[in-house]
């Protein structure tokens, strides 16, 4: 049986070209396994109205969190903008504004790489179009601490260099659409035997 | 067809349609998505060059900026650095529309500034859709 302090966690990272793809996966997405966590490369007055059309696009609330908020179960959240995003102990959402990482703030590989192992197979990452090699990293990390990965197949990217650089990694599970994304997301049941 | 003008006439309803700029050095590009967007209803302003995208700014153009990367003396990236360094870009979204099939390093650090990276030839229909879609973004 779960309990409400072992839901999983879906960390997606996106860049150029990533809102419409956003938008494409939450309209398919029809279940929100645990916590669902955007971080999008966004000009920070974008950030509201991307949470807005993909609140539209799947009928779940999109929160933007604050410093210290807890992680909620059903919850969609978006990273605000000019300020990384961290989790501490896997439930609390605490901000740096330290040096960009990549050329970017937030930085993807940042918020997967503050999961620590007890999240183990309860988190999935999910890395989506764009430029350079951000969330490469934290993609690696969330495949060695038990965790299910994936990329935007590169063929259906505006720009693909970000899912080139996970899929370099050799940590990368799945390659998929953005469609095959979105039911990634809606089947993802890591108390059950979800296999690679 | 004469040469691309900064005019508001279109064949759709611009009253309720985000005004576009498409800044390029290319004439041909200037008047081809001018004109499929004009068609589709969006009012359309033109730049040649990145200064020119500047001076429309500072005078307080808003809107969407279709930018291409490989102009003369400031490219698409020089455009995107200065339009930042000029704090003109409070309300424009920025999609660039270019012929190189992937963005170069000078992109590195620029990643939230463009909204979307659209490779030349382009559809029509396509160009109108994504041009639609940021429209969502300006408008709220």
């Amino acid at each position: 049986m779960r309990t409400e302090d072992h839901f999983p966690i879906i960390i997606i990272g996106s860049s150029t070209g990533g809102p419409q793809v956003l938008e494409e996966i939450f309209s398919r997405v029809v279940r929100v396994p645990g916590a669902i966590i955007i971080v999008q490369h966004l000009f920070h007055s974008f950030v509201s109205v991307l949470g807005g059309q993909i609140h539209e696009a799947c009928g779940t609330p999109v929160a933007i969190p604050s410093e210290g908020e807890s992680v909620c179960a059903g919850t969609i959240y978006l990273a605000p903008g000019g300020r990384h995003l961290l989790l501490k102990n896997n439930r609390i959402f605490c901000f740096s504004d330290t040096d960009k990482l990549h050329g970017v703030r937030p930085s993807i590989d940042l918020a997967m790489r503050s999961l620590s192992p007890g999240q183990g197979k309860r988190c999935m990452g999910i890395l989506l179009t764009g430029m350079g090699e951000d969330g490469a990293k934290g993609i690696d990390h969330i495949r060695k601490i038990g965790g299910v990965t994936a990329v935007q197949d590169p063929l259906t990217c505006a720009i693909m260099s970000m899912p080139l650089s996970a899929i370099a990694t050799g940590s990368v599970d799945y390659i998929l659409s953005p469609q095959g994304i979105a039911t990634m997301i809606n089947t993802f049941d890591p108390g059950g035997q979800q296999s690679r | 067809m004469g040469p691309p003008g900064n005019d508001t006439t279109s064949g759709g309803s611009s009253d309720a349609m985000e005004r576009v700029m498409i800044v390029d050095d290319d004439l041909h590009i200037l008047v081809a998505v001018k004109t499929v967007l004009n068609e589709a209803g969006f009012p359309v302003d033109i730049a040649e060059s990145g200064d020119e995208c500047i001076s429309l700014l500072k005078a307080g153009w808003t809107g969407i900026i279709l930018l291409d990367i490989m102009m003369p003396v400031m490219d698409g990236w020089d455009t995107i650095h200065a339009i930042n360094r000029e704090g003109v870009g409070g309300n424009v979204l920025i999609a660039m529309l270019t012929a190189k099939e992937s963005p170069d390093r000078k992109m590195i650090g620029l990643q939230e500034y463009v909204f979307d990276y659209i490779t030349k030839p382009f559809e029509p229909a396509e160009l109108v859709n994504k041009v639609q879609l940021y429209s969502k973004y300006i408008r709220r």
